[in-house]
Formats: C-alpha cells, sequence, structure tokens
C-alpha cells in the first residue's frame, strides 16, 4: 500500500514537471554568427542544468510580441542577443517591473546603454584598445608602439578614451586621442581633412593610428575623404577592431581584430552561470569586456610599410 | 571464400572500433594547438592522435576511453581510471608551483580568498576552483577562466578578476606581449607539468618509449627543456 502511494506521488510530480530544468530564453536573430553563438552556448555545460528555448526577433518585432513570448516561456535568465532584444528587454523591465536577470551579447555601447540597468549585465562586443594595441605590437616584430594617435568625437567616447589611456599606460603606450568635435570648433569634416590630415601623415611623432569603431566618424564621406585618404598617404600603420577593415582589397588597415565566438560564448556561459549557479546580481556584474578575440593581419599592406610579422604570432593573413 | 569474409569481418570491426588504433586524447593549456599537435604526431606515430583546444572537447573524448592521455595536472584528479607514467619538464624537474600575479601589490596572501581568480580553463569551473583552492590553501570568491594565456593579462587589466595564476614558464613567454608591471602574491603547492596518462590495463611501454623518445625540440617549442 505505501509503496503504491510512493509510486502515484513520484508519477504525480513527474507530470507536474517537479523534476523539469530550468529555462534560459535566448533573444535572438536571424544571421550566421547568432546561429553559431547559439550553438556553441546551448551545447555548453549549461545543458546539464538548463533548458533553452530560442525566440527569434527582427527590427519589426513589437514589444507586445516579445512581451507575449517571454511570459510564454517563463524563463529563469535571458540571453539577449543584438541591440533590439536589449531594447524589447528595457521595455519588458520598465513595464513588468521583473526580476529575471538578463546577459546581453553581440550589441554595441552597452557600457552606455546598460549603465543603470539594475537586470541587465553583459559583454561588450568591442574589441577593446589595449587588446588590439598590445597584440599588434607583438605580431609585427620589432615595431616600436610608444605614441598612438586616435581621433574621437569627446560627446560619445570621452569615457571610453579615459578608460584606454589608463590601460595602455599600463603598457607604456601614450594615446594621443584628439576631440575632433572640440578641435574642429563644429567643422569635423573640415578639421580631418586638414589637421588630421597632417597628424595621421606624421610617421615621426605617431607609431600607429588606432581607428575606433565609431558610426559618426565612419560615415561612408568622412570615410573616403578622410580615413581611407590618410591611410594610403601615410606610413604609419592603421589599426582596427574589426576584420572586414583589414581586408587587403581595402587597402586600409594592416591589423585588425574581432570577436572569437567561441571565447564570448564561454565568457557567456561563465557569466550565466554566476547568476543561476553563484547568486550574482546584474547590477554588481555590470558590463564586462570582450575577452578572445581573433586576428587579421593584412600582408599587402605590411609589405608596403615595410612591417614583419613576427613568426611566434598567431593571426590570420588575408592576402 | 573463407579469407573474404575474414577480411570482410575486418573491416567490420576496424569500422565499428572494436579493433582501433590506440588513441591518444591531448588536452593542455600552455601553449597553441598546432605546436601540440606537431609535436605529438611526430612522437608517438601509429597512434590515433587528437588534439583538443578547449576542455569540453577534451572531455568528451574521454567517453571513448583512449588507452593515452596527455594532460595537466588537475586531470589527475578528475577521473582514477588512468595513471601517471611520465611528465614534461623544466631543467631538471617535472614539478612546478604557480604563482598568483595582480596589478595591484595592495593584495596581501592572507586576503586572497575575498579575491576573484583568473586562470587557464583545464576543467570545469568548479573542478578548476577546487583544484587551485587545493594548491593555494585558500578559498576564492570566484573564478574566470580563458582558452589561451594570452587572454590572462587583459581579465586582470580590465578588473574581470583580481589575480591570475600561472605557470612561471608561462608567464615568462608572456612578457614579449605584456609589460604591465605585475605583483607576486603568492606561490602554490608543486603541481606537477604536463604528464602522460595511460589508462589502468593497456600496455604503457610504447607510448612511455614515444613521449621519452620525443625530440627536445619538439618539447622545448611546447615551452619545456624535456620529458622524464
Amino acid at each position: 500500500m505505501k509503496k503504491n502511494i510512493v509510486m502515484i506521488i513520484f508519477i504525480m510530480c513527474l507530470c507536474s514537471n517537479a523534476f523539469a530544468k530550468d529555462l534560459i530564453a535566448i533573444i535572438t536573430k536571424k544571421g550566421k554568427d547568432f546561429e553559431d553563438l547559439t550553438k556553441q552556448i546551448t551545447t555548453s555545460d549549461l545543458i546539464d542544468k538548463f533548458e533553452f528555448k530560442e525566440i527569434q526577433v527582427t527590427n519589426a518585432t513589437t514589444y507586445e510580441e516579445f512581451q507575449k513570448a517571454v511570459k510564454e516561456a517563463n524563463p529563469k535568465l535571458m540571453i539577449l542577443m543584438d541591440n533590439k532584444s536589449v531594447s524589447l528587454a528595457k521595455e519588458f523591465y520598465e513595464k513588468e517591473k521583473s526580476k529575471i536577470q538578463s546577459v546581453a551579447i553581440m550589441g554595441l555601447n552597452y557600457k552606455t546603454m546598460l549603465a543603470n540597468e539594475k537586470n541587465i549585465c553583459g559583454i561588450a562586443y568591442e574589441v577593446p584598445s589595449y587588446t588590439l594595441l598590445t597584440q599588434f605590437k607583438f605580431a609585427s616584430e620589432g615595431k616600436k608602439l610608444s605614441n598612438v594617435l586616435s581621433f574621437y568625437r569627446g560627446s560619445v567616447f570621452s569615457e571610453f578614451i579615459k578608460e584606454s589611456k589608463e590601460r595602455l599606460a599600463l603598457e607604456k603606450i601614450t594615446l594621443n586621442a584628439v576631440d575632433v568635435e572640440k578641435e574642429g570648433a563644429g567643422d569635423v569634416a573640415g578639421f580631418l581633412s586638414s589637421k588630421g590630415m597632417e597628424m595621421a601623415k606624421d610617421a615621426n611623432k605617431y607609431d600607429a593610428v588606432y581607428v575606433i569603431l565609431d558610426s559618426g566618424l565612419l560615415t561612408p564621406e568622412l570615410f573616403g575623404n578622410f580615413w581611407l585618404k590618410s591611410s594610403q598617404e601615410s606610413k604609419v600603420p592603421y589599426l582596427v577592431g574589426a576584420e572586414s577593415l583589414t581586408s587587403p582589397k581595402m587597402n586600409f588597415a594592416v591589423f585588425g581584430m574581432g570577436p572569437n565566438l567561441q571565447d564570448l560564448a564561454s565568457q557567456t556561459v561563465q557569466m550565466v552561470q554566476s547568476i543561476l549557479e553563484d547568486g550574482k546580481k546584474c547590477e554588481k556584474i555590470k558590463v564586462e569586456d570582450l575577452i578572445g578575440v581573433n586576428q587579421y593581419w593584412n600582408k599587402k599592406k605590411a609589405s608596403s610599410l615595410e612591417l614583419k610579422k613576427n613568426p611566434k604570432a598567431e593571426v590570420n593573413e588575408l592576402e | 571464400m573463407n579469407f573474404k569474409y575474414f577480411l570482410i569481418w575486418i573491416v567490420i570491426f576496424f569500422e565499428t572500433g572494436l579493433i582501433r588504433a590506440e588513441e591518444l586524447s591531448v588536452f593542455f593549456t600552455n601553449t597553441s594547438v598546432k605546436k601540440v599537435e606537431k609535436a605529438m604526431k611526430e612522437s608517438f606515430q601509429g597512434v590515433d592522435v587528437t588534439v583538443f583546444g578547449r576542455f569540453r572537447d577534451f572531455k568528451e573524448s574521454l567517453k571513448s576511453n583512449p588507452a593515452f592521455v596527455i594532460a595537466d595536472d588537475i586531470f589527475s584528479t578528475l577521473t582514477p581510471d588512468y595513471d601517471r607514467v611520465a611528465s614534461f619538464k623544466i631543467g631538471a624537474s617535472s614539478k612546478i608551483n604557480l604563482i598568483l600575479l595582480s596589478l595591484d601589490e595592495g593584495w596581501k596572501k592572507k586576503d586572497i580568498s575575498k579575491g576573484k581568480i583568473g586562470a587557464l580553463e583545464s576543467g570545469d569551473r568548479k573542478e578548476i576552483q577546487k583544484f587551485l583552492e587545493d594548491k593555494f590553501s585558500k578559498t576564492f570568491d570566484s573564478v574566470k577562466t580563458v582558452s589561451k594565456p594570452e587572454d590572462l593579462f587583459p581579465l586582470m587589466v580590465f578588473k574581470s578578476v583580481d589575480f591570475i595564476a600561472i605557470e612561471p614558464h608561462v608567464y615568462e613567454e608572456l612578457k614579449s606581449r605584456f609589460s604591465a608591471a605585475v605583483f607576486e602574491i603568492a606561490k602554490s603547492k608543486e603541481i606537477s607539468l604536463p604528464s602522460l596518462y595511460v589508462k589502468k590495463g593497456a600496455d604503457a611501454a610504447k607510448a612511455i618509449q614515444a613521449f621519452k623518445a620525443m625530440k627536445t625540440e619538439d618539447a622545448t617549442t611546447l615551452g619545456f627543456s624535456g620529458v622524464e
């Protein structure tokens, strides 16, 4: 009789999902990188303790559609891929007063976007200047890297520049960052094509130009009239945190970097584990810098700048 | 006719793995997969060598019970099914002490339990934490892991961790990439350099012979002076 009662209770528990794993919702978009990263995460160690549900969003997804999908999924945690997912989630937190923790990845400007968020933490997708410059120094055998020039918009990147300078100073690299809004007195294009051009070509003063990925300064006009022109007329190497701008066809940057998706998946999984297994809160975690990167070496550009690749450097050589 | 059927069965056995070339699974974290692959394939000819760059893939490979494994010291704590039979060495010794490095000279050994530690991904998160806590005789607030040695310095610079645990010879290599001043906070108990492990019951002789015959130049590219 006792055995039967125990059996009945056990079967009831099974039916009531008492043994069901907690759910992690992955808010994602269509695209190879999103799919690759999702696969890495859903086949990680998290699979031992959690189930996953993918919720696809597009730029046209409304808040109501998002809210309905999340409420139906009832996740323990959300992984938000891309700025659109983060925007929808921010609205969700404001309206629903939810306490679900979220980890944001594969989006831009998270340090600013999530600065006041209590329930969303994440990993920046931009390649840190520290990583880009120190690894370029290693990859380019014998190249001096003490003074690096950079142009930035003070209204958007002041904090970033301050942080970069502090970090690079540890490596005795001086970042000479020029606020084009201030120096140009409103005429950014004019400043860059005159004084900016002169500075970028001064190989006696600067060892490299660090190109910040700023959509405000990398407009098609400025890219054609200043960036591309100066890089092709200058003997100073251009360094950038994007593979596409390192392509030999473009003839722009000599060295570039981009996120390594396997490492990003690992960093994401560790952040999720710290929240769900160790009880850490997003408010304390905030936004981490990207750690794992891929490196790209533009062979043709390197040859024209007489730069020699360090044989110990594991870079993808682009021809 | 009989011979034809005999051949068919031999092919079936090979394809299903009932007869297989001896397998060597290799995973250690101090150097690149390419370098390790080159060194292992030259030494272990006639052995099915697979070098893994990620712990999860290596862990998966253990399900097929490879006869031989070359792995970091933490492997000896993960399974009782293998015996350590030989090790890499630096100088005259196959033992080293991990060092705990920080950018902040304010850290003292007595306080490290409050800190977050960075390390190479040589096991599962909890296994690594347990291993490091045992070797440093301290608990840590948390552990963050990376897959490549050159990612350890950024972990500290970005303040994701308070200090990193690293092998001294790996730190020497990293000095060519990073010149930031660091401070040694603590030294661990002795650990073994990456070693050759043989599954209990497998024939160790051939594997030991191949490992010990590794060319010095191959061992050197991996950061070691030889094997013992």
